[in-house]
């Protein structure tokens, strides 16, 4: 074992599960044996018949080469057209005897040889077959201890289509996909500047799951980027199965009902939010990504609301508003004022639910649980099903369990008016994270109004409501800034402000950088009338 | 990351703003009952002291940033005068929380909560304000941004309603000028007592703040605007709703109101949308005060046993709320605190600090 070797095995971390790691092992180092090397790595990927091992000569025999790569995880035209066939051709024009010693054959190999500038040398088997298992090729020489990785990785992926969830009228068309190489592009696309930067860690002992950190510097407050590293940089799991689990491990408040991250499908949305001053972490085999720092507010934005006039993104977003009303709020109510406050209800409408009721044998408050309960499995039923199977069991469902609850005496009409209310604004809800959230305060909602009637859903709503502006992401409050007390910071909040309104980034997160628009971005008639004026 | 347990001078307008209503929106028809139709006079009479209180605190917070005005007067005055200060502060502190907490549960088991036993209202309000409590102070500042805004407005808009349906008559506001100054100054006081709890407050929150020296316009504002103004304005609509007789004769003119007010046959039980800004008010001004008794109580004792100590002031508040078994009796012993306990108190205290800096720097400038 080598030095090197010695003091990984020192450092290296143990797993509880008491499985033999990679890393856990020696550090092995390439041997000058290419047959020893491609025995190795073979011994390695073992029972992986994908695994393609082949020697080539080179000059009649002069030299060796090994060749390892996974047959389905890389692009076999370009092995053949930029390493073996180059191989093959050896000697290129205007070679020195110097470059068919082995080490100066290795180096020729890097300096333009192998037509591919993605080329990497490393000493370590445990590096290369990372590198292999990835989709890179190994490339080994007689009588060199050193191998060269070359990127070849090519494999199906899904090609970019329609977003699934956040769908949009006026907004772009594009989605994330799986590839994370192909999110990358997506991004930089929207953002062709050198400040867009992106940082890479590997995260899971066995997934190796590629996460990559995207920033504007300049733009976003370091310290967020520097915790965003800080705190991904500290993950050890073994698989990441779900960005949900980097979410989890890295936000400020885990146990919390309330999203402190945002996650989009949309390459538009994460590039806007990255011009802010958030930052985009994307992680490999997922189609979203996950921005942070999240303002609790941001959750009832949408593109939509931009593409629109700003008198009618206004009306939508303020809709929206009311649908989370609705959605926490409505069954709560409904059961308060059925249940306890009786004044408030006018003398008509009353009687027109105390007609409903009768002959309803539960109370109001099984009622409305039983149905939430209903919708919610529905809800729940419409997202595993097919698409098309997935809608029409929600809706059917909704409306045949309905009316034969109705029909049957265990369910008044007002209770089915309103849990349909409820779960449609659910809908409304622009994010699926808080949408959630919405469903969870709602039952903590109902419990309370079944206890202690309106005086419970106030307090209900007020613990609520801390628990927001209690939270943070990533050090920034989730209700920030519409807590500064300032009326400017509401701006863009309760309704969607004029563009030319929206000239600052917001400062905690923009720190230090917060214009986004010049000062000639004025009304567009100024210049006309200046030039009228001078006619 | 951004770690700062500071308020901002806007913050502190708001602190102030919720911490004005406590007793104060049940003490009311006291002050009618003495200054009568000239009420406003008592209120520009007693803003002024106010103002001048709060004034006062800038001042002392300004000269001693990060330090609250116990420790002030501890600092010139040494420790056991200012750990008796502390001590009947904690006190006075615990004592406004209990009462203010029976008062509005009071209310709540009247109206709303007729079957429900009194100690679950108590206790479930008290639960919520330890919450804020303990989440510190930039939490519960935020949330007075987003909620008193929201409270105030509720009130003026569910009384106001009383414009639209003409159960508003001005002859109600008139005559003025008919109380003599004697009762104009009976007046000032009996309105000074209960909103001078926003001062009580202020002596602690002042050490929180991010720049002491550019608050004096924020702390002005809030103290005319929060204490003032929207007295001025809350008695407008009360006279003039229920007649300065009534009005001096019942303690929660709001819910008065609200009941009364109806508009067709649909509009009506809009005292439901007061119960929001009564329980909601409530549950902010026991938080200030839940917080300036823990945070005292944890300097005395050097910061150790925190969630201890807010633990026993909790339990303490509880079993005083519960101890006091009606909303007339929690009625009586809030006023004789507020006359006689919580005004002197906070005078004094401001009134000896400020002796004791003025002296400390004279001696000072003596020594050279």
């Amino acid at each position: 074992m080598n030095l090197f070797g010695l003091l990984k095995s020192l450092f290296h971390k143990s797993t509880d599960s008491g499985t033999v790691m990679p890393s856990q092992k020696e550090a092995i180092t390439v041997g000058k044996s290419v047959d020893e090397n491609l025995r190795l790595v073979k011994d390695i990927i073992r029972d992986d018949d994908s695994l393609t091992a082949g020697k080539v000569t080179i000059r009649g025999g002069e030299l060796t080469a090994g060749v390892v790569y996974l047959n389905g995880l890389v692009d076999q035209d370009s092995i053949s057209r930029q390493i073996v066939e180059r191989l093959v051709e050896c000697p290129p024009g205007g070679a020195s005897q110097n470059d068919f010693r082995p080490k100066g054959y290795l180096e020729a190999l890097k300096k333009g040889l192998i037509t591919n500038l993605a080329i990497k040398e490393t000493f370590l088997i445990e590096e290369l077959t990372c590198a292999i298992l990835d989709g890179n090729t190994a490339v080994f020489l007689e009588g060199v201890d050193t191998a060269l990785i070359i990127d070849t990785a090519e494999f199906a992926k899904r090609a970019v289509e329609k977003p699934d969830v956040e769908t949009s009228l006026l907004g772009s068309k594009e989605s994330f996909v799986e590839d994370i190489k192909t999110n990358k592009v997506l991004l930089r696309r929207r953002l062709p500047i050198p400040g867009l930067r992106f940082r890479s860690f590997r995260i899971g002992r066995l997934s190796r799951t590629r996460v990559y950190v995207a920033w504007l510097e300049g733009i976003a407050n370091p310290k967020i980027v520097e915790e965003a590293f800080r705190r991904i940089g500290r993950i050890d799991i073994d698989y990441v199965y779900s960005t949900g689990l980097i979410i989890e491990l890295i936000e400020d408040n885990p146990l919390s009902i309330w999203p402190q991250y945002k996650t989009t499908e949309v390459p538009e949305v994460a590039a806007a939010n990255l011009s802010e001053g958030r930052i985009a972490i994307f992680c490999d085999g997922f189609p979203q990504a996950i921005v942070v720092p999240l303002l609790i507010f941001q959750e009832l934005q949408t593109t939509d609301d931009y593409g629109q006039k700003f008198l009618t993104g206004s009306m939508i977003r303020m809709l929206r508003y009311l649908a989370v009303f609705i959605a926490m709020l409505a069954s709560p109510l409904y059961l308060a004022f059925v249940a306890y406050n009786h004044t408030v209800i006018p003398s008509d409408l009353a009687s027109h639910i105390a007609a409903g009721r009768k002959g309803v044998p539960f109370p109001s408050v099984l009622e409305v649980l039983f149905m939430t309960v209903v919708i919610d499995i529905l809800r729940e039923a419409g997202i595993k099903l097919p698409r098309a199977l997935g809608s029409a069991i929600g809706i059917l469902g909704a409306v045949v369990i309905g009316q034969a609850a109705v029909a049957a005496g265990y369910v008044s009409p007002p209770v089915i008016i309103i849990i349909s209310v409820t779960a449609i604004a659910t809908f409304v809800i622009p994010s699926y994270p808080l949408s959630g959230a919405i469903r969870v305060a709602n039952y903590l909602l109902v419990f309370l109004a079944a206890v202690s009637g309106f005086f419970g859903v106030i307090i209900g709503s007020l613990f609520l409501l801390t628990q927001i502006i209690a939270l943070r992401s990533f050090g920034i409050p989730l209700s920030y800034p519409a807590t500064t007390g300032f009326i400017s910071s509401l701006r863009d909040i309760l309704v969607r402000a004029p563009i030319r309104g929206n000239k600052k980034r917001p400062e905690l997160l923009a720190h230090g950088n917060e214009t986004r628009m010049g000062q000639s971005a004025a009304k567009p008639d100024q210049g006309n009338r200046k030039r009228g004026g001078r006619r | 990351v951004i770690e700062t347990q500071r308020i901002s001078a806007r913050q502190i307008f708001f602190v102030i703003w919720a911490a004005t209503y406590g007793g104060g929106v049940y003490y009311a028809c006291l002050i009618i009952s003495k200054a009568g139709r000239d009420i406003f006079f008592s209120y520009i009479t007693g803003g002024i002291i106010l103002i001048l209180m709060g004034l006062a605190v800038w001042h002392l917070s300004k000269s001693f940033p990060g330090y609250t005005i116990i420790q002030i007067l501890e600092q010139h005055a040494g420790g056991i005068t200012g750990t008796i200060f502390a001590v009947i502060y904690i006190f006075i502190s615990i004592a406004l929380v209990a009462l203010l907490i029976r008062l509005v549960t009071g209310l709540v088991g009247a109206f709303f909560l007729i079957n429900t036993p009194g100690w679950f209202p108590i206790l479930m309000i008290l639960l919520l304000a330890l919450y804020i409590a303990a989440k510190g102070i930039e939490v519960q500042t935020r949330l007075f941004v987003m909620v008193m805004p929201v409270l105030v407005s509720l009130w003026f808009i569910t009384t106001s309603i009383g414009f639209i349906n003409n159960q508003f008559d001005f002859s109600n506001l008139l005559p003025i000028f008919e109380s003599s100054p004697a009762q104009l100054i009976s007046g000032g006081y009996l309105f000074i007592a209960p909103v001078c709890e926003s001062i009580l407050a202020l002596l602690l929150f002042t050490a929180s703040l991010r720049n002491p020296s550019q608050s004096r316009g924020s702390i002005i504002m809030a103290l005319a605007m929060g204490a003032v103004i929207i007295s001025m304005a809350t008695d407008f609509i009360t006279i003039g709703m229920l007649g300065v007789e009534l009005a001096s004769r019942v303690s929660y003119h709001g819910l008065n109101i609200t009941l009364i007010v109806s508009v067709g046959e649909f509009i009506q039980g809009i005292e439901v949308l007061l119960l929001v800004a009564l329980e909601v008010g409530a549950i902010i001004k026991a938080t200030i005060h839940i917080y300036c008794a823990w945070m005292t109580a944890s300097h005395l004792l050097n910061d150790r046993f925190r969630r201890a100590i807010l633990a026993a002031i909790g339990i303490i508040a509880y079993i005083a709320t519960i101890s006091i078994d009606s909303f007339n009796r929690a009625f009586f012993y809030y006023r004789i605190l507020s006359e006689y306990v919580v005004f002197p108190f906070v005078a004094l205290t401001l009134i000896l600090t400020l002796i004791l800096v003025a002296a400390g720097n004279k001696k000072r400038n003596y020594l050279g």
